[in-house]
């Protein structure tokens, strides 16, 4: 090759790397959610209207997809508010229900404490089901009038919440993808054809009136729900 | 202010085919590092870090290299030309934690080398080749279950005997250590693997650089290195284990910093210093031998 080709050849390398590079720096930002909220949903014992959706929000540590809300009504029980939200991360680290808080003001939380709900049967090795209960303001009230309860769901059905375990979940579905067809998967990863679906989970808030007996009903219809998402 | 970038550009036309190559690498090396910035964890882009200046240091090639030294055959440079644009392509398409990020570097390389140099002068490449192509063998051996599984059941082991020893009431099987009202789980970045990967390329790359005088002295700083980064993890987990079972107010939050934030860099920090010293005192030995016979 001449030395003048090879010069040319250099240069138009040199300016596509540094292009790609600046590209990579303005607008590295969290993929689209792959997961999408079902339209409808049917939960025994509930009567279910969908409401109003949720624009989806590309971020560069996290990335929310199209949201939507339901409103859940049981004889003699105020009515329950379901917000549903895909969420990608751009990395383990950056998956977290705060995270998402900081770009859903919906999902803000006040007083939070963590309840674990241990698996129903004793050969089930999973770690045990994590929800968060908090206290937030309804739009016209005053004090903290609302009891809300989140999660996060990941792709392996498992419910999360602190970070530490939604990590264990992702990695464990990572390394279950690549048990199973190890050189496909490998070679479909490093080619680009597949992507880490797995820095992903399903943001889900049940959200009703403070009151005696609030929790119970935030339990009551998590049951249901957690087993038709996870299907 | 006007920013004039005539003179610039102008002095880019004007470089050598050489300079040109030079900056090209330098070009695909930060990129590689930036991107492992972006998208995945400090203790995975101290490793990216660390094989890419172990490949520069094992390189046996003069550089920079004479530009009439750079003659490459039309296939290879067509060749190297695909690698370089298809790196680009990859790189163009990642979005997060991505696996080919481990990748890319080796391809990176041999694009840059196909791309200036006939085959016949790629051999003083060669080590630095072969500590790139470390990276992806060890990913790969990382995603495999049964070394991950003997890892993190052997430094939870190891922890439970040290606080047993220490006479602290530690209980757990398997992976799980528990004390007072805390416990972990060894597992995820937990497990070591990231200062094992990371000691391990240090002890290669030492071993190309600066060899022992018997083969066996470097496989057995292998081994030292796989040992030192085992047994300052399991100093790491028994911190871990005390933030966790503390009173301390924000203990979740040093618990999250020491197990993935950067201050968890200082543990493998502390392993390679560790091993560097080791390795420095065991060469002066065999010098100071030599010199004496």
């Amino acid at each position: 090759m001449r030395p003048v080709a090879l010069r040319v050849v250099l240069l138009s390398l040199l300016a596509l790397s540094v292009v790609v590079m600046l590209q990579k720096l303005v607008v590295f930002g969290a993929p689209m959610p792959e997961r999408e909220v079902p339209a409808s949903l049917q939960l025994p014992g509930f009567r279910v209207t969908s409401l109003t959706g949720l624009p989806a929000k590309p971020g560069r540590d996290i990335s929310l997809g199209q949201g939507q809300h339901f409103r859940l009504e049981s004889i003699g029980n105020p009515a329950i508010r379901l917000t549903l939200l895909p969420v990608r991360a751009r990395r383990q680290a950056t998956l977290s229900l705060l995270s998402v808080a900081a770009l859903e003001p919906s999902f803000v939380l006040k007083e939070t404490r963590l309840q674990l709900i241990p698996r129903v049967s004793k050969a089930d090795k999973r770690p045990p089901e994590e929800l968060r209960f908090g206290q937030a303001r309804s739009p016209q009230g005053q004090s903290l009038d609302l009891l809300r309860m989140q999660t996060c769901l990941v792709r392996s059905g498992a419910a999360v919440v602190s970070t530490s375990a939604l990590y264990y979940e992702s990695e464990r579905l990572l390394r279950n993808q690549l048990k199973q067809a190890p050189l496909q998967a490998f070679l479909s990863r490093y080619l680009g054809a597949q992507t880490n679906n797995n820095r992903e989970c399903l943001a889900l808030q049940l959200e009703t009136d403070s009151g005696p007996m609030a929790e119970q009903l935030l339990l009551s219809a998590w049951t249901p729900l957690r087993q038709q998402l996870a299907n | 202010m006007k920013l004039d970038l005539k003179p610039a550009f102008q002095r880019l036309r004007s470089l050598d085919g050489a300079s040109l190559w030079l900056l090209l690498a330098g070009c695909l090396v930060a990129q590689s590092l930036l991107l492992s910035l972006l998208a995945e964890d400090p203790n995975q882009f101290v490793s990216l870090a660390l094989a890419w200046y172990g490949a520069f240091l094992v390189c046996k090639a003069p550089l920079p290299m004479a530009s009439r030294e750079m003659r490459p055959t039309p296939l290879g440079a067509s060749l190297g030309c695909l690698l370089l644009l298809g790196v680009q392509w990859r790189v163009h398409l990642i979005a997060g934690d991505d696996l080919s990020i481990y990748l890319l570097p080796l391809l990176s390389l041999l694009g840059l080398l196909f791309v200036a140099f006939p085959v016949r002068a790629l051999r003083p490449f060669l080590p630095s080749v072969l500590i790139l192509a470390l990276l992806p063998i060890l990913q790969i051996v990382n995603f495999s279950n049964p070394v991950t599984t003997f890892l993190t059941r052997t430094t939870a082991a190891i922890l439970r005997v040290a606080l047993f020893l220490l006479g602290f009431p530690a209980k757990g099987s398997g992976s799980v250590v528990t004390l007072y009202r805390g416990g972990v789980e060894v597992w995820g970045p937990c497990s070591g693997m990231e200062s094992i990967k990371q000691l391990l390329l240090i002890a290669i790359v030492f071993a190309i650089a600066f060899p022992m005088l018997r083969y066996w002295q470097n496989i057995l700083m292998c081994g030292v290195a796989i040992s030192l980064a085992v047994l300052i993890n399991v100093v790491r987990i028994a911190l871990l284990l005390f933030l966790d079972g503390s009173a301390i107010a924000g203990r979740k939050y040093w618990f999250e910093l020491f197990h993935t934030g950067w201050p968890s860099l200082f543990f493998p920090g502390l392993a390679t210093y560790l091993f560097v010293c080791l390795y420095l005192l065991w060469m002066e030995r065999q010098v100071a031998g030599l010199q004496d016979s």
